[in-house]
């Protein structure tokens, strides 16, 4: 009996993740009822109706669709396209940019539209199986290949770094109220993911090592591993401290790379300053509307390679003026606050981490290519996500964006883990108990 | 005296609130203390209730969670900080609104102001 109107109310629920949680809910005050001393089949009565309750419910947990995220990720997209085509059939270089844009962009789109559609929650269950993975492939092609080979998967380290960044927030996830313990664990676990990146490609090293540390910074400050923040918090930020120490060490102890830092500063045309002050060149004769005078005298791609993947900004301003790479860079900053902004509303854990852990990939792309490209940052090869269809990241970055929204989608849906640790029983049991009333 | 539906409509939630800020409750509870404080003129229906309670949850301004009780399973809500907030601007709301509401149907003799 209790069944049937469990079965009725949820009928009207469409989202059936969310069944679970309310099936139980309702049991429990059902329950609160009969032990109070009224009957079932009067308890039942007392509920309402079935019909009424289902679509109120229903109402309250719909999936979510996150138009503005996706909207402003489309923007972004079609003036890479545009670009591409101006590349293509209008300036008449020779190259194949647009049907390279069009190729990536469905690419892409199918990749955001699976994992949006993609239940996150279920790769929790997949914690060390895909951690482990990681760490096959890696050990894998040291053995198999020659060094070649192994920087060649991880050249492209952003496919590396989100499954290790998503296995992370599922260690995080497990070592919920932990205290001190778990934070320690979870940085070690955090330094250990850090190997395969540093004998690999370090370019990676920082890509993976900010978000974790922004994941760990936000896990203490939301009390994840438990009240005790003060001890944590000074964990971290020595962390932090020791860490700027080795940095400013390395890097003074190194002269090329300090020369590579600072060549942007000094804007001499040595070394790989030629190529920004090529770069600056060539954006201080742009236009506010239309193109820069000096593409007319020699292709852009000669003024400064690698035009359509690592400065893609620079071309767009070159190409189309002023005006347009303010629309971008406009739009990416929307882009970049819109997806903080939901994160934070975030209320499941392990989504939560995702999530931040997405949007501080994404982020820190824009934020270093949009700087590099304005001369205003050491040059590295970091691509415009979304824009710059130079290669295999741009997916990898849609599939970022597609689990932004997929953990969106799932805000309202899925049931809070229970958060106090003692003397909780499995959610599954105990409903499964209740069912033979 | 049996309350106009329709009136009670938009102050549930501030009920809620106001009940989830004194201390954290499960459904049946919040109900039963509703009842009961105010002197059986609120019946709050649970077909009312939990899309309420869940759709304060999908604001933010409570969270629930499970825990066992003697036995028993039981989901409970906390208000949130921001919760609270939102319960102090609904609360001056509605002191506003009502206090306004008196002074037109009790006529200016009554008017304390």
């Amino acid at each position: 009996m209790l069944n049937k109107f469990l079965d009725e109310v949820c009928s009207h629920i469409r989202c059936k993740m969310a069944h679970n949680d309310i099936r139980a809910e309702l049991t429990a005050h059902i329950e609160e009822m009969q032990s109070a001393g009224k009957p079932i089949d009067e308890a039942i009565a007392a509920m309402g109706d079935c019909a009424e309750i289902g679509a109120k419910l229903d109402k309250q947990h719909k999936p979510l669709i996150e138009w503005p995220l996706i909207g402003l990720t489309a923007v972004i997209v079609i003036i890479g396209g545009i670009m591409a085509f101006t590349n293509d059939y209008v300036m008449n270089h020779s190259g194949s940019d647009f049907m390279r844009f069009l190729l990536f962009a469905v690419l892409g789109i199918t990749a955001a539209a699976f994992f949006m559609f993609f239940n996150y929650t279920k790769l929790r269950d997949f914690t060390w199986i895909i951690y482990g993975a990681v760490w096959v492939i890696f050990i894998g092609s040291l053995i198999m290949g020659t060094r070649g080979n192994v920087s060649y998967v991880f050249l492209n380290w952003i496919f590396i770094a989100i499954p290790l960044l998503v296995a992370f927030a599922g260690f995080m996830d497990k070592l919920r109220g932990k205290g001190m313990n778990g934070l320690i664990i979870s940085t070690l676990l955090a330094l250990v993911s850090l190997i395969p990146a540093v004998l690999t490609a370090r370019r990676a090293v920082i890509f993976l090592l900010v978000p974790f540390f922004i994941m760990l910074l936000a896990a203490v400050y939301k009390r994840h591993f438990g009240v005790n923040i003060k001890s944590q918090k000074a964990f971290l930020y020595s962390g932090l401290a020791l860490t700027g120490l080795l940095v400013i060490l390395s890097v003074i102890r190194n002269p090329y790379r300090f020369a590579r830092m600072t060549d942007f500063i000094t804007n001499v045309p040595e070394g790989n300053a030629w190529l920004i002050s090529a770069l600056r060149d060539a954006i201080s004769s742009a236009n506010w509307i239309g193109g820069a005078d000096i593409v007319y005298s020699y292709a852009p791609s000669v003024a400064v390679p690698n035009l359509m993947a690592d400065f893609a900004l620079a071309n767009v301003i070159i190409t189309f003026g002023w005006l347009a790479g303010i629309v971008l860079v406009a739009a990416i900053i929307a882009l970049i606050v819109r997806m903080f902004m939901i994160t934070r509303k975030v209320k499941h854990d392990f989504g939560y981490y995702i999530s931040l852990a997405a949007c501080v990939m994404l982020s820190m792309q824009f934020v270093i290519s949009v700087l590099m490209n304005l001369g205003m940052f050491p040059f590295m090869g970091v691509s415009l996500p979304f824009v710059s269809h130079g290669g295999t990241g741009y997916a990898a970055n849609m599939v970022l964006v597609g689990l932004i929204l997929s953990v969106w989608r799932r805000n309202n849906i899925i049931g809070k883990v229970p958060r106090e640790n003692k003397n909780i029983q499995p959610l599954v049991e105990y409903a499964d108990g209740k069912n033979n009333i | 005296m049996k309350i106009n539906r329709e009136l009670m409509k938009g102050s549930t939630s501030i009920l809620i609130l106001a009940l989830l800020a004194e201390e954290e409750m499960y459904g049946y509870k919040i109900i039963q203390t509703l009842k009961a404080r105010s002197e059986n003129i609120f019946e709050l229906k649970e077909g009312t209730l939990y899309p309420m309670l869940h759709a304060l949850e999908n604001e933010k301004a409570i969270e629930s969670y499970w825990e066992n009780v003697d036995n028993k399973m039981r989901k409970y809500y906390r208000i949130t900080v921001g919760g609270r907030k939102l319960f102090e601007s609904k609360k001056e709301e509605w002191q506003v609104y009502t206090g306004a509401i008196n002074s037109i149907i009790q006529g200016g003799a009554y008017c304390h102001a």
